[in-house]
């Protein structure tokens, strides 16, 4: 199944309007009372991700009755959802707010993210900048693209391959546990340069854009890595979990690694993995 | 005695901002952007014509001070030493977070400090995204500001055990042998961020989401709003040998963390120079 530019067009627009209904009147305004702890002063949730992901759910289940909707919020209530990606006709997964810490503490770093899913594969990404409201969109076979408010567009290219003492790279671990910990960040010194925005969305806008060469993360929740995932596919990158195998709606453990090519991808996990 | 008026310094960063960098944002064709020293250090158009309208308002309406702008030091490093002497002088970073602001990552400020007599006494850092200041002159708190004249006074973050702790470290010019080392100690820590952008990552400490920052390079355009700010907030900041960071250093390193205790420890575990 692929998605028309008509369809992926009507999305974006959803995602905008309620981004920028519900998240920038909230910008910089959250009270004390906003913002919640989930699991740690790291996660949070605030009105505007509850408000932004109601608002987008209830525009798609009234253009897509018979889809399944997974929200990052809705998740805590109802856990199944996740897998049952893997085998829906379709379905959207919707970040409302991605990087929630860095908009609560007021850094304009965040984004909206919505992943088109259909049989157990990504057909479409966006990832949308409730800022400015511009948006990286892709869709399967055709390409990853930024596209400005004004409709300005430009085609995205991964950054080429280097060795690992020219590239630039994020590679997140604050999830993973010692003794590999300790290892991994330390092995970031081997990097040109290191980034670590605590925003998915800005960490594949960068390496679908080729501003970074490579970005790693362990913890895999759909909402944070589908859409970027395909549209670094799509800007020519190439990705796979830890070991190698293919990331798919539904998975959330095994960590991936988004390098520009195959044989960067080989290097980054011996280099910076260490395995 | 000559001074600068911080009100309107704040002004001329908010319409520089607007006049001569967010136009430019996420439209650099190629040939906008051209290596200063080396691939990662990038200048750009916007960053040029920004300091140009910063320095000839402030060399106009404060004839007396200094003018001290990434630029203008590009262009005569000799300003950097005149600014140890320098009865007044004005510190500018027309875009702090380049590299961002040319990737199209909307993470970047425009910076400025007063130092008068070898010390800070004001320091200003404008977020073109969100469109307020966080700001702080000396004795009188940090605060953000919004162009509607609200305000809110900003306090740093209380000490946490190491293990809870999210701070920034700026590890990209310490030498080959201590990065890796730098790097492994921070895992422990609950999270490092680096924004490579220093104007956010001192609002964020200010805004209490962060415990510590850490730099090594200190170009005062980077470090000299940022400092006063904290300490307004009730950050204690000091170079790696506990001396106080002033405007004239451009080594030693500094440190910033929430008090005097969680700063030595973070100096003993973490940053192990």
């Amino acid at each position: 199944m692929t998605i028309t530019d008509e369809a992926l067009d009507s999305l974006v627009a959803i995602v905008a309007e309620a981004a920028a209904a519900e998240i920038m009147p909230r910008f910089r305004k959250l009270g004390a009372a906003d913002i919640a702890e989930k699991t740690s002063a790291l996660d949070l949730v605030t009105q505007a991700d509850l408000l932004t992901e109601q608002r987008i759910t209830a525009a798609l289940k009234a253009r897509y009755p018979q889809a399944l909707i997974v929200g990052e919020e809705a998740y805590e209530a109802d856990r199944s959802v996740v897998p049952a990606l893997a085998t829906a006709d379709l379905a959207f997964v919707i970040d409302p707010v991605d990087g929630t810490y860095n908009f609560a503490s007021g850094l304009p770093l965040f984004g909206s993210i919505l992943a088109v899913v259909a049989n157990g594969e990504t057909i479409a990404g966006i990832v949308h900048d409730p800022i400015l409201g511009d948006t990286i969109m892709a869709a399967r076979g055709a390409g990853s693209y930024l596209r400005r408010k004004d409709g300005e567009a430009v085609r995205l290219r991964v950054a080429p391959a280097m060795p690992l003492g020219d590239m630039t790279g994020i590679m997140a671990w604050s999830d993973i546990r010692e003794p590999e910990r300790s290892r991994i960040a330390g092995n970031m010194a081997k990097t040109r340069m290191m980034f670590s925005f605590n925003c998915s969305a800005y960490e594949y806008w960068m390496v679908t854009s080729g501003r970074v060469h490579f970005i790693g993360h362990s913890k895999l929740m759909p909402w944070d890595h589908l859409a970027g995932v395909l549209a670094h596919r799509e800007a020519g990158g190439h990705s796979a979990r830890f070991d190698g195998s293919p990331y798919r709606p539904g998975e959330t453990a095994g960590g991936i690694i988004c390098a520009p090519d195959a044989e960067s991808w080989t290097m980054i996990r011996r280099d910076i993995l260490g395995y | 005695m000559a001074s600068v008026d911080v009100t309107a310094l704040a002004d001329l960063l908010r319409r520089t901002a607007k006049a001569e960098i967010l136009p430019r944002f996420r439209r650099l064709g190629s040939g906008d952007v051209r290596s200063k020293s080396e691939p990662s250090d990038l200048v750009t158009e916007a960053d040029e014509q920004a300091e140009r309208m910063i320095k000839a308002e402030a060399t106009e309406r404060w004839p007396s001070a200094l003018f001290v702008g990434e630029e203008s030091v590009a262009a005569d490093p000799s300003l950097l030493d005149a600014l140890k002497g320098a009865e007044l002088a004005i510190v500018v970073d027309p875009i702090d977070g380049t590299y961002n602001f040319a990737a199209g990552v909307p993470a970047f400020g425009v910076m400025a400090a007063v130092v008068s007599k070898g010390e800070t006494v004001a320091g200003i850092i404008f977020d073109p995204m969100g469109d307020d200041w966080v700001l702080a002159e000396k004795g009188a708190g940090a605060w953000l500001k919004r162009p509607d004249g609200s305000a809110e006074r900003l306090r740093a973050a209380s000490a946490l055990p190491l293990e809870q702790m999210i701070g920034m470290a700026s590890t990209g010019f310490l030498p080959n042998g201590k990065r890796a080392e730098i790097l492994a100690n921070l895992a422990q820590v609950r999270f490092l961020a680096n924004y490579r952008c220093a104007a956010h990552e001192y609002r964020i400490l200010v805004s209490g989401y962060a415990q510590f920052l850490m730099y090594n390079k200190l170009m005062p355009w980077d470090h000299l709003a940022g400092t006063l700010i904290s300490q307004e907030a009730g950050a204690h900041a000091a170079r790696f040998d506990g001396s106080p960071y002033l405007p004239h250093h451009v080594d030693g390193g500094l440190l910033v963390a929430p008090d005097r205790e969680a700063w030595d420890m973070l100096r003993r575990k973490v940053f192990t120079f």
